[in-house]
């Protein structure tokens, strides 16, 4: 059985015309890295971690299960020791005066008693590499330290999947790179990820899956090679720089090798 | 699936106490206050001339607009938390000494809104914005004069005409400019009805 | 904008740093209550002194709080003035102007002294206070009190998100600019009523953060429960209740006294 499962999930935001989500199957398993493109990438992100339906407005058919949960039957807070959210903007995602304050928001909302915090909140500082700005107030951070911050505040709860809403789109390339190399990490631990995002540089070389959604509908869920010789001609999907030139020589050059995700794979298919 | 979160605006019902008390409420009445403070900085000068402070004319149209707007978007308890952050925020960075002052006289301005909204039953109107204004009016003549008194000392008979002239300012000023900012909220979409 | 109290003051351990909120409270509320009882300068020096006293061996940036009071000058100086010219009484010096008598009046001077002196009083009790306690610090204080930690958290709050608003501010008013509709270019009374450029703008875009900042908030479990743990651990000292029950009764023995003895 998937870990994460949508079942017939069709979802319309409050006053909107028309549903975002319409009929979507997706069926994860545990410890996959699944990027998510298209439109209603957020939409799809929020139905997993239970603010749809319990905190955004809307109307919503189907079922999201999660870890066996779920979603729509029981409470966000029950879903958020399972499941870590961070969205696009960090600097919404900070609300205390000190990098620490914020990193044990989570346990204390819990209830996770006083003795476990010290040791969950070193964890996951160490995790994301920011324990020596523990002390610090968030505002004299960078874009990505924020960023990172934030990815501890929710890994503190220990959760099994970690859902990301593009997470660097509002940093710079090496903010970015810094949240990436966290993400590196967390995908060696086992840790299911799910990550909504427009560029798929830095995805698709980490992804097990990726899925496209289109109109609302499921348009390509497959792993990453699949998924690029299905769609790489569909013109709203950026494509990664070496998989794109991959496509534009492949017949001149009579290429059959595997598409290449990675500036070496790339090396590798054109050396040859 | 029933839909959450949907606050009748243009209708105010007993939700007006205690309004809207979810994460929501609570965060966005502290960012109608925080806007309050930054825009009390505008008129800190002209403010600082008048009697040092002591009668703020652009400080009362300011405070007057936004626990207006505050108290008109999340109910009792979010209009209570826009008043009230503002005074402690502006001790707390030392910008304003006598802020504890308003600790009492924005609250009144909370309980103009909840009034007039009881009595208009639409919140958005101009007839609500203006009555909101005038019973802030009177809240100034009734409680302000007094606590005045009680705190400074100052002879009632020049706070009369003080009060006069700072009524005469923020009475209307507030009023069109509560109007316009929640006409402008309701279009922008952060009123579902 | 002033660096916030707190900050400055965090590095540095003391007795005030480490006492507990809900004491310091208590002291704050009758240093408060003494201030309103009297207006004998002399009392008024002996506070004046005593909180210098605190702060000094507190170990709080005494610059910072010299600035406050600093701040508070031009509205002693209006107070003064407006007593002087507004009371009756002992009359020193009569001033004729377009044929109306405009008096000055020591008993006027005094009592301007006199309540300014309290408002200094006040702006110095205020600012210690929130110099010496951390905010963080008195969220728990007041859940421990019974305080719902909802209203409780809402200070911190403020001041977390303080700095992005102003910022938010300034860039929308450098943004106003460039299209041609330049406030800072006004004279300020034209400037305090022409301000919906501003306040527009800064007030959705504030919405729309609260939309965002709630929303991740309760992804962390915000209030999902009645109670809730603490990383920080704000415990009374035994020293706690007797201060707090002291102060209050020596606040309460000077009201009388000063009710009794026409001297305070």
């Amino acid at each position: 059985m998937a870990f994460i499962e949508f079942r017939d999930v069709t979802f319309r935001y409050s006053g909107a015309p028309e549903p975002v989500l319409k009929g979507v199957n997706v069926a994860i398993d545990e410890g996959e890295f699944v990027g998510v493109f298209g439109d209603a990438k957020s939409t799809f992100c929020l139905c997993i971690s239970g603010a749809i339906p319990h905190l955004i407005a809307g109307e919503m058919h189907g079922d999201v299960i999660v870890g066996g949960i779920m979603t729509r039957e029981s409470r966000v807070s029950e879903l958020a020791r399972m499941v870590g959210t961070v969205l696009q903007d960090p600097e919404n995602q900070l609300f205390n005066l000190s990098v620490e304050g914020d990193v044990v928001f989570a346990l204390e909302n819990l209830c996770v008693p006083r003795e476990e915090m010290e040791e969950r909140l070193v964890e996951a500082l160490e995790l994301v590499r920011m324990l020596p700005y523990r002390h610090h107030v968030p505002t004299e951070l960078s874009g990505g330290q924020k960023q990172r911050v934030a990815i501890a505040s929710v890994l503190v709860a220990r959760p099994k999947v970690l859902v990301l809403d593009e997470p660097v789109r509002e940093l710079d390339p090496l903010g970015g790179n810094e949240v990436f190399e966290v993400l590196t990490r967390m995908k060696e631990q086992g840790t299911t990820i799910i990550i909504a995002d427009n560029d798929p540089e830095r995805i698709a070389p980490l992804a097990t899956k990726m899925l496209l959604i289109e109109q609302g509908r499921v348009q390509c869920f497959e792993e990453p090679r699949r998924f690029y010789e299905l769609v790489h001609d569909n013109p709203r999907l950026r494509l990664p720089q070496i998989v794109d030139l991959y496509f534009r020589v492949k017949e001149p050059l009579n290429l059959h090798n595997r598409v290449p995700l990675t500036v070496e794979e790339g090396v590798e298919t054109f050396g040859r | 699936m029933k839909e959450k979160y949907t606050i009748p605006l243009t209708k105010m019902s007993v939700k007006d106490w205690p309004g809207r008390t979810d994460s929501q409420g609570l965060v966005g009445a502290l960012m109608v206050s925080l806007a309050m403070i930054g825009l009390l900085q505008f008129g800190e000068r002209l403010d600082t001339l008048l009697f040092g402070g002591l009668f703020p004319v652009s400080g009362r149209v300011i405070a007057h607009t936004m626990i207006g707007l505050g108290t008109a978007l999340y109910g009792g308890v979010g209009g209570f938390i826009v008043s009230e952050i503002n005074p402690l925020i502006a001790t707390a960075t030392g910008t304003s000494p006598i802020a504890p002052f308003w600790l009492i006289t924005n609250g009144s301005q909370v309980i103009a809104m909840l009034l007039a909204g009881r009595i208009t039953k639409d919140v958005i109107s101009w007839k609500n914005c203006i009555l909101y204004a005038a019973i802030c009016t009177v809240f100034m003549i009734v409680l302000y004069i007094p606590l005045h008194i009680f705190y400074f000392h100052m002879p009632w008979s020049k706070l009369i005409p003080m009060y006069s002239f700072q009524a005469a300012v923020a009475f209307p000023s507030a009023s069109v400019l509560v109007r316009a900012l929640l006409q402008v909220v309701k279009n922008a979409g952060f009123v579902r009805e | 904008m002033a660096r916030f109290l707190y900050l400055q003051a965090q590095e540095k351990k003391s007795f005030l740093t480490q006492m507990h909120p809900i004491t310091a409270m208590v002291l704050v509320a009758a240093i408060v209550i003494v201030v309103f009882s009297t207006l004998n300068l002399y009392v008024y020096g002996a506070l004046f002194l005593l909180l210098l006293g605190a702060a000094y061996f507190g170990k709080l940036p005494m610059k910072s709080l010299l600035a406050v009071v600093l701040v508070v000058a031009p509205l002693v100086f209006f107070i003064t003035l407006i007593q002087v010219l507004a009371q009756t009484e002992d009359i020193v010096f009569t001033w004729y102007v377009l044929g109306r008598a405009i008096t000055f009046s020591r008993y006027g001077f005094i009592l301007g002294l006199q309540v300014a002196f309290r408002v200094i009083l006040l702006a110095m009790t205020m600012t210690i206070f929130f110099m010496a306690v951390h905010p963080v610090r008195m969220t728990k204080a007041l859940y421990d009190a019974g305080v719902n930690f909802k209203y409780a958290y809402a200070f911190s709050l403020a001041l977390r998100f303080l700095p992005l608003v102003l910022s938010d501010l300034a860039t929308i008013n450098n943004a106003q600019k460039s299209r041609g509709y330049d406030i800072d270019r006004q004279n300020f009374i034209i400037r305090t009523f022409r301000l919906m450029p501003l306040a527009v703008p800064l007030i959705l875009s504030g919405l729309r953060r609260a939309e965002i900042i709630a929303l991740a908030m309760d992804l962390r479990g915000f209030c999902a429960y009645d109670k809730r743990t603490f990383y920080v651990d704000v415990q009374p000292s035994r020293w706690d209740p007797i201060i707090r029950w002291g102060a209050l009764a020596l606040a309460l023995i000077f009201v009388a006294v000063a009710i009794w003895s026409p001297a305070i």
